[in-house]
């Protein structure tokens, strides 16, 4: 399915990705990536400084990840596309959903992700230090 | 849809841009999806030097493309070599678009890496940190093959690409 995005008040269509967030605020209220009124948000529509909780979801696994956030974490969320062998016949695309919060402790700039891969989920301080062969 | 990435190639002394390649075969013509067979690089000589960007055709609704990587994989075979512009950090070396030559591109002196490097080696905008917000091209990967008198033909590497894209 193809969700609506309006840039510069023109339309892009969006399909809908494998995995997909869900911001939960501290009101009550909540933003998905994927708006049931069939339109796409994109992370910067996020407001952080009252995000609760961030959840990636997808339509055909039955676990959700969620990260439980507070004022003093900084979202970060990106998809790392890589492409393998290209132009062979083993040529492969990846895209792996990468998500977490980078923090402040002990004026040390802390940073936590997940990445989910096509084939498993790891956790890690910087998505770069997965090689993908 | 996401993005809608690809690699352009640029030919010529003019720059006749190509988008959407459909091989990097390397040869001894400047041309783009040369056939290597018919063009075969002569021991000794170097390869002509390839003009390669990351094209961003469409935003497809995100909002960046940052963090390009390039590696190579494969054996050259024998003493061949493949030099890059890419690299990590202060090895990167910008360049603007020359005429593809089959003599050494200057600053074009790095090894092309064999696995996934650990950072971003080619940049947008001169900056290995900086991030396309719109349809447009990446720095100019440069990259050639040389080789040596006592090399023989045939030998294949493939070409890996990686972008994170924020949506």
């Amino acid at each position: 399915m193809n969700y609506k995005f309006i840039r510069d008040g023109v339309e892009e269509l969006v399909t809908k990705e494998t995995w997909h967030w869900l911001a939960l605020y501290n009101d009550g209220t909540s933003l998905q990536q994927f708006d049931d009124n069939g339109y796409f948000h994109q992370f910067s529509e996020i407001d952080q400084s009252k995000l609760s909780a961030f959840k990636m979801m997808s339509d055909d696994k039955i676990v959700d990840y969620v990260i439980p956030f507070d004022q003093t974490m900084k979202l970060v969320h990106f998809y790392k596309i890589t492409r393998l062998n290209v132009y062979t016949p083993s040529f492969k695309e990846v895209k792996s959903y990468c998500f977490g919060y980078e923090k402040k402790v002990n004026n040390r700039n802390e940073k936590h992700f997940l990445v989910i891969t096509p084939n498993e989920v790891i956790l890690c301080e910087d998505p770069n230090i997965i090689n993908f062969k | 849809m996401a993005a809608t990435v690809s690699i352009s190639e640029s030919n010529g002394a003019g720059e006749t841009p190509t988008a959407s390649i459909t091989n990097t075969n390397m040869g001894s013509t400047d041309a783009v999806n040369l056939d290597p067979v018919a063009y075969p690089i002569t021991p000794a000589d170097l390869s002509y030097a390839k003009y390669q960007r990351f094209n961003v055709t469409a935003m497809g609704g995100s909002s960046a493309i940052r963090t390009l990587k390039v590696w190579r994989t494969g054996a050259l075979g024998g003493s061949a070599t493949h030099l890059t512009n890419a690299g990590e950090t202060t090895d990167y070396n910008q360049l603007a678009y020359a005429q593809p030559i089959n003599t050494a591109v200057v600053d074009a002196d790095n090894a092309m890496p064999t696995s996934e490097p650990a950072t971003p080696n080619l940049g947008i905008a001169t900056s290995l940190s900086a991030s396309l917000t719109a349809t447009g091209y990446s720095d100019y990967l440069v990259h050639q093959i040389t080789t040596d008198a006592g090399d023989v033909a045939g030998s294949t590497s493939t070409m890996s690409y990686q972008y994170d894209e924020v949506a």
